[in-house]
């Protein structure tokens, strides 16, 4: 079945449809949501709300963008909806790791490499993280993701970019990793 | 040299990224399944005439302000309505109805069956659910100037939902009252001192402990008519 035909067939409440262009889009979504939440509960939770509102919502769809292109706008506005007030949790982790000792550089006392980047993620502003995670770690394209976010594709690279540097800045004590 | 040492570093980030918030499979059916029983308990809800069936936040939007006005509007109204009825109704005695007993640890107003008390009953829960949401964003910041606007939006509501009979639950009230004074300090404060006073004051009340009691779970509860 063609995506319009798709779509129009979920208008019309074909149930059968709602679950094609669920499975459709899944995997997607949840992989999404998941990177940007790092919580199995939040994850779903996204995921869910996010099918919720595309299937409300699909008659306003009008086809200017690909279908999942859409569908991940929507994703990126539930998840960074639910992820602003789930960030007290998130900020209170920071700063109680900001407040252990920090003593004379020594790579003993840090820690590990990946939880170093890991934190350095987490501490990327939303967009730049959003943009991070999407187009170095899931793949999508800056004309993708400028579609979703409702930027350009330039914005997105200029994002990338920046977040890039950040996270080169955050592990500038690591570098004899990717120098190597 | 710098630009091949950036190659390399973003070729060393893409690789070391992947394991960062790695997703597991997709609990598929489970997702599945809620996703119809939300839909389906929430399709009453949408109005012959068209509207928003689900509870959206503007894509984008802040979390504080969007649909401040327009909830504070509808709060309003509803509370209004409520209020208009239980004045009209004379107090002790009602002639068209058989007294009830009423559990008086019934949550908040949902004695009896009238319309106009479920609705209080629920947009005081969503008002309970938009503070706690503000009272969040005090507590982790950054400083907001639009935080005192809202503080001044939900005092407001709170001030109607206290001097209503909507609320009769002691527990709910005793919420509303706490509430009333630390949005009271929120709405004129205009420094980092002035709101670390209030975060102090929150802990001390055990305010976000008590309102997420009263308010239903969920990423997005308690918020799915404005949002």
């Amino acid at each position: 079945m063609d995506q319009p035909a798709l779509i129009a067939r979920v208008l019309e409440g074909d149930p059968v449809a709602e679950r094609a262009l669920y499975e459709a889009h899944v995997d997607r979504v949840y992989r999404l949501a998941y990177r940007l939440a790092g919580d199995p509960d939040l994850a779903q939770d996204f995921t869910q709300e996010t099918f919720i509102r595309v299937f409300d919502r699909l008659k306003e769809f009008r086809g200017e963008a690909a279908l999942s292109t859409w569908i991940t706008s929507v994703a990126l506005s539930v998840a960074f909806n639910g992820l602003r007030k789930a960030k007290r949790f998130r900020q209170r982790e920071v700063a109680l790791e900001q407040a252990a000792p920090v003593t004379g550089g020594s790579r003993r006392a840090e820690p590990d490499l990946k939880e170093r980047l890991a934190r350095a993620i987490d501490a990327l502003p939303e967009g730049y993280r959003a943009v991070f995670l999407m187009h170095d770690v899931e793949g999508y394209t800056h004309e993708e993701i400028g579609a979703a976010l409702g930027v350009r594709s330039g914005t997105s690279k200029a994002q990338l970019s920046r977040a890039r540097a950040k996270l080169r800045e955050a592990l500038a004590d690591f570098a004899g990793e990717w120098r190597a | 040299m710098n630009d091949q040492h950036d190659d390399r570093f973003d070729e060393w980030l893409a690789r070391e990224a992947a394991g960062y918030n790695r997703p597991p499979e997709p609990p598929r059916e489970e997702m599945w399944r809620r996703i119809e029983a939300a839909r389906r308990s929430r399709a009453p809800r949408s109005a012959p005439g068209g509207g928003d069936v689900l509870p959206f936040r503007r894509p984008g939007g802040h979390p504080l302000r969007p649909a401040a006005v327009g909830w504070g509007v509808g709060i309003a109204a509803v509370l209004a309505l409520g209020i208009g009825i239980g004045r009209m109704l004379p107090r002790g005695a009602d002639s068209t109805r058989v007294p009830v007993a009423t559990d008086p640890s019934t949550p908040l107003d949902r004695r009896g069956d009238a319309a106009p008390s479920r609705a209080l009953a629920v947009e005081t829960v969503r008002h309970l659910a938009r503070a706690e949401m503000l009272l969040t964003a005090v507590r982790t910041g950054p400083r907001d100037a639009q935080f005192s606007a809202a503080a001044r939006d939900l005092l407001a509501t709170t001030r109607l939902l206290l001097d209503s009979r909507a609320v009769t639950d002691p527990r709910t009230r005793a919420l509303l009252e706490d509430l009333e004074l630390v949005l009271a300090q929120i709405a004129p404060a205009d420094g980092a001192d002035d709101l670390d006073l209030v975060v102090e004051a929150l802990e001390e009340r055990d305010m976000m402990p008590r309102l997420r009691t009263v308010i239903p779970a969920g990423p997005m509860a308690g918020l799915q008519g404005e949002l």
